[in-house]
């Protein structure tokens, strides 16, 4: 090979080569930070959803918002992130909760949804573990509570601190309600001045222990003894409570407790389960629907619970895993239609909720949507409402 | 808003420019020394060296697939991990979750974890019980060579699996007397100190090798508290309970029955003893993840038996490893935790090899039993033992035709396998796995290769069982199966032009359609499940281009670009991208040889990541740079190197920081 031909040989093959070492380079400036999202202003409406959304092998998550009126406008996949969220709101304000091993709470205007207004950590410095944060219960503009699963102690923090230092205020100290000092608080309402705070005291390996209501004066921030326990609270006959509900029309709170669930074949399911009421000035307590025990469960463990009236109200009964029906019942007189509605049956259903309009929104993760259903019919809508792709897990409403 | 990052950005670059120039006066020094052409090899290029093969071992130069081989002097001489190792190689990705001793997996053109079978002397590691295999638990003190098979695997190593196998080959006796002894210290108290020897005393060789490698890896990085979008309480901290320590001894004696019968023994004890951090980096957590390892392999190898000539290897593999998960303070999962895992293999392989005058056929035959016995060692939860019985016929032609221009290479594979399960009814599972290979040698320097299979992945005990509160079983799970289909070609010049004494290139199209892929889903109570819900179409291009110049320098350019697409008819994944590689991705490395001063320069670009399924969150994209420079002085052989010199902070997983810079040096003195 001549001297000439080689050089020219090598010298292409450098270019070549150089040009594929700058491939690399001219991927531009590209920007690693988190992307700040705008979202368009959503039309006024007599209330707006705002949906949790999921994906269906929990790689990651995202917020969705829709107006309650029709014809609906929903915007999905605002602010993605972790699988592992819950959304709650103050009417003015989405408060995203990112939970397991995430702890921390973000605050968006409703108004532009896309923009964090604060970010706060519920961890304080000196805990290790996860605080994993279940439920932001909104008192005031200057007041809420924080109901961490994975510690004894709830926070009161102030929702319009601009400052991590200013966010939390106190602590109310719930540790006396479970023998490993972790009561699993779970969710939190607030009637006539008083927090009530649902409490699962999960053993070590996850096993529902004896579960109780703290009452909360919040005037104080301190526990109301109620007289039902040497430990203030109240126990109550369902394990494993999940949703609190108020109804004004029965002046009762419903709590729904869905037992244990089964996991085959390391452990089977247990029906301790049902349907509570929850006198808020007395404390007394009477069981309005009961799951049965391992011979006889109608619906399965019950899941779920949305009050529409004083006669109408629904729960989800877990017949396995996405084996959901919805059922309703009468909150009055505990009757079920053991009929499913609007034919919701043999679904993966994670959160049914009531807007102020009076209508049932089924979030169904099987539809990758919400039905919604009216409570006069039961008869569902015929368009599902497309939460985009992610699945909705947790349904709040601004009114 | 993006002027900072920008800027960051453009200071990266620099590191890059650098490196363009760097290779311009590399391409100067080219031309003023084109006329000083010397005769010894300086660079160790990657691409299948020969070496003598053992029968039941791959012969690459009958091996129709596209491979790559690391040797052991690639890094011999560097405080560095496998994972680290094959990193920069075409194809190939990693992922880890912090530094030295985390967590490592990698992918295989864009194949899952999973999917990659990782062999030590041809002896499978991946267990039955699932999960990626963890690269951090192979030292590479007693390893001489590493091979990288992608798409399809060579029937010798008997399983095979949809993204390909890396093969680690230990240290070999049987020639000249050789050492070692290697001492190394860096920063986060990093120190590795290791030895070999070898020799053959008439008809007795053996080695022996040990290792122990240990890091506080308390690097800096940055703590954002969770709160990702709040910088006001992030701050500078270093890791916390992260340092870990491992231990690796290598026994291997091999026997010269005569000439045609060899007896081999080996055995490997690994033991690592890892702290895993909490996201938050706590300081009070002190959860650990222990690893003990015992393998032996026994085998017999006989050539020229009988009329016929027959080749045989008959080998007979032990593996035990024992797991601890220690988090009983409940610091990073949820609840208490402490747990052991020990799965036991044994397995008998057999390879019999017919050469005849323009083909050589090939019988292997595996035998196994695998026992997995997870327990809760705070006795809460029942003990749920599984055994998996698997047996496996090979059948493999090596065909020359064409005036031995053609290569032809079909086989296939019969398994039938058999899970016993304590409390439920055991599933048997059978599948045939086809395939053929082409390998065109159409002159001295370029050959042609096809390959066209079916590969199939087993569900894991994992999967089948799912896992206390967490996972519930599905015992009707499918295996997946890939078609893995790949085009392509080999260019090898030696001594070719006056001034590159060795070029290198090799190109391969490649494409995979994967079905039934086992997906955990969730409900709406967070409780998962496998399900066969996935398929996903791969179609890639990778490129390995390696030159050696004027004896003096070496140039290593890998780069792959692959398209992953989800085919699940879920709408919240569907035409999506695969979660976990990166779509793009280029290494560079450029080394140097001055007498007895070698710096080299390596430079690693990936980009095209997201961390989940339905593409709304994206991965950073990476970009490290290493240098570093080795002196050999009679016997010892200094090596000084810095790892990510810009300092990047990195996550393959989100949550998970890797060392920034970091400083390493070694010591190796031959015996």
């Amino acid at each position: 090979m001549s001297s000439k031909y080689s050089k020219n040989i090598l010298q292409r093959f450098s270019i070549v080569l150089l040009a594929l070492t700058v491939l690399p380079l001219l991927n531009g400036c590209q920007h690693d930070e988190d992307i700040v999202e705008t979202v368009d202003p959503l039309p006024s409406s007599s209330g707006h959803a705002i949906i949790s959304t999921v994906a269906s092998d929990f790689s990651s998550g995202a917020t969705s918002v829709v107006t309650v009126d029709q014809p609906r406008t929903v915007v999905n996949d605002i602010s993605p992130t972790i699988s592992d969220i819950t959304v709650t709101t103050d009417g003015k304000n989405i408060y995203r909760i990112e939970r397991f091993n995430a702890d921390n709470i973000t605050k968006f205007s409703l108004e532009n949804p896309g923009v964090a207004i604060w970010q706060y950590s519920t961890l304080d410095s000196g805990e290790v573990g996860s605080s994993n944060p279940h439920d932001f219960v909104v008192a005031s503009d200057s007041k809420a509570y924080i109901l961490r699963y994975g510690k004894a102690k709830a926070w009161v923090v102030n929702p319009g601190a601009t400052t991590a230092a200013d966010f939390k205020t106190g602590e109310i100290d719930l540790g006396a309600y479970d023998g490993d000092g972790v009561p699993n608080m779970d969710k939190g309402i607030i009637v006539d001045g008083k927090l009530f705070i649902s409490m699962q005291a999960l053993d070590s390996s996850w096993a529902p222990q004896q579960a109780y209501v703290a009452v909360i004066d919040i005037a104080t921030d301190t526990e109301i003894a109620t007289g039902k326990s040497v430990i203030n609270g109240i126990p109550l006959p369902v394990t494993s409570p999940e949703k609190m509900h108020y109804s004004a029309a029965t002046g009762k709170i419903y709590i729904q407790g869905s037992g244990r669930l089964g996991f085959p074949p390391f452990t089977a399911a247990e029906y301790n389960g049902g349907i509570i009421t929850l006198d808020p000035n007395t404390y007394e307590i009477n069981m309005i629907v009961d799951d049965g025990d391992t011979s006889s469960h109608p619906y399965g463990n019950i899941a779920d619970l949305a009050i529409v009236s004083a006669t109408k109200g629904y729960f989800v009964g877990y017949n396995g895993w996405s084996d959901n029906t919805l059922y309703s019942f009468n909150p009055t007189t505990g009757d079920v239609n053991p009929t499913a509605v609007a034919n919701i049956f043999a679904k993966n259903i994670a959160d049914i909720e009531v807007d102020a309009l009076g209508k049932l929104w089924v979030a169904s993760q099987s539809d990758f949507g919400v039905i919604v259903v009216d409570p006069v019919t039961d008869i569902s809508e015929d368009q599902i409402i497309s939460t985009g792709g992610l699945v909705p897990d947790t349904i709040v409403f601004t009114q | 808003m993006y002027v900072t990052p920008c800027y960051v950005f453009i200071l990266m670059r620099f590191t890059d420019i650098g490196l363009l120039l760097l290779g311009s006066l590399l391409y100067a020094d080219i031309i003023m020394a084109a006329e000083a052409v010397r005769a010894e090899a300086v660079v160790v290029t990657a691409i299948a060296e020969a070496t003598p093969v053992v029968t039941g071992e791959v012969d690459e130069e009958l091996n129709t697939g596209f491979s790559q081989t690391l040797t052991r002097a690639q890094f011999d001489t560097r405080i560095t991990s496998l994972a680290d190792t094959i990193a920069q190689q075409s194809g190939i990705q990693v992922r880890k979750s912090g530094g030295f001793g985390s967590f490592s997996s990698a992918t295989l053109r864009g194949a899952s974890s999973q999917q990659v079978l990782i062999f030590i002397d041809g002896l499978l590691l991946n267990g039955a019980a699932g999960g990626g295999f963890d690269l951090s638990t192979i030292s590479l003190s007693d390893v001489e060579r590493v091979e990288i098979y992608r798409g399809s695997t060579p029937a010798s190593l008997g399983s095979a699996s949809i993204g390909g196998a890396i093969n680690i080959r230990t240290l070999k006796g049987g020639g000249e007397d050789k050492g070692n002894v290697t001492l190394g210290y860096g920063d986060f108290n990093t120190q590795k100190y290791s030895a070999f020897y070898t020799t053959k005393p008439g008809r007795l060789d053996y080695v022996l090798s040990a290792e122990r490698f240990s890091s506080d890896n308390d690097f800096e990085f940055t703590n954002n508290n969770g709160t990702r979008l709040n910088p006001d309480d992030d701050s500078l901290e270093k890791r916390n309970n992260s340092d870990f320590k491992q231990n690796n001894i290598l026994l291997k004696f091999g026997y010269d029955l005569d000439k045609d019968r060899r007896v081999d023994l080996m055995a490997q004890w690994f033991e690592k003893q890892q702290k895993i951090p909490v996201w938050n980096n706590h300081p009070a957590a002190d959860t650990r993840f222990d690893v003990e390892r015992l393998q032996s392999q026994l085998r017999l190898i006989s050539n020229n038996v009988g009329s016929y000539g027959f080749n045989l290897s008959n080998t007979l593999e032990y593996l035990q490893t024992v797991e601890e998960y220690d988090d009983r303070n409940g610091s990073v999962g949820l609840g208490q935790q402490y747990d052991q895992n020990i799965t036991t293999t044994i397995k008998f392989r057999s390879y019999t090899e017919l050469p005849l005058d323009f083909q050589e056929l090939s019988l292997i035959v595996e035998l196994g039993e695998e026992k997995y016995q997870p327990t809760d060692l705070l006795g809460r939860n029942i003990t749920i033992d599984s055994k998996r019985r698997s047996a496996t016929i090979g059948i493999e032609d090596k065909l020359f035709v064409l005036n031995d221009k053609l290569l032809v290479n079909p086989a296939i594979s019969v398994t039938r396998s058999n899970d016993s399960i304590t409390l439920s009814e055991g599933v048997s599972r059978s599948y045939v796995n086809p395939r053929i290979g082409l390998k065109y040698f159409s002159n001295n320097w370029l050959t042609l290769k096809n390959n066209l299979g079916r590969y199939t992945r087993q569900p894991s005990f994992y999967e089948l069982l799912g896992d206390r509160g967490v996972f519930i079983g599905n015992s009707e799970l499918k295996s997946e199966t890939g078609i893995n289909f790949d085009i392509g070609f080999d260019i090898k010049l030696v001594n070719a032009f006056r001034n590159i004494s060795n070029l290198s290139w090799q190109t391969s199209l490649f494409y995979s359609d994967v079905k039934d892929i086992i997906v955990r889903t969730f409900n709406s109570r967070g409780i998962g499940k496998s399900e066969n819900i996935d398929q996903a179409e791969i179609t890639g291009i990778e490129n390995i281009l390696q030159v050696d110049l004027v004896n003096k320098f070496s140039i290593n350019f890998n780069a792959t670009v692959q398209n992953m697409v989800n085919e699940q008819n879920n709408p919240t994944f569907k035409n999506k991208q695969l979660p976990g590689r990166f779509k793009w991705s280029y290494s560079t490395r450029i080394g140097y040889r001055h007498g007895k001063f070698s710096p080299f320069v390596e430079h690693l670009y990936q980009s095209g990541m997201y961390y989940d399924s339905p593409n709304i969150l994206k991965a950073p994209n990476q970009n490290f740079v290493n240098v570093g420079a080795s002196w050999k002085v009679d016997r010892a052989t200094i090596t000084f190197e810095i790892n990510n010199v810009t300092d990047r902070e990195v996550e393959d997983f989100r949550g998970f920081p890797q060392p920034g810079r970091a400083f390493f040096s070694t010591l190796k003195i031959d015996v």
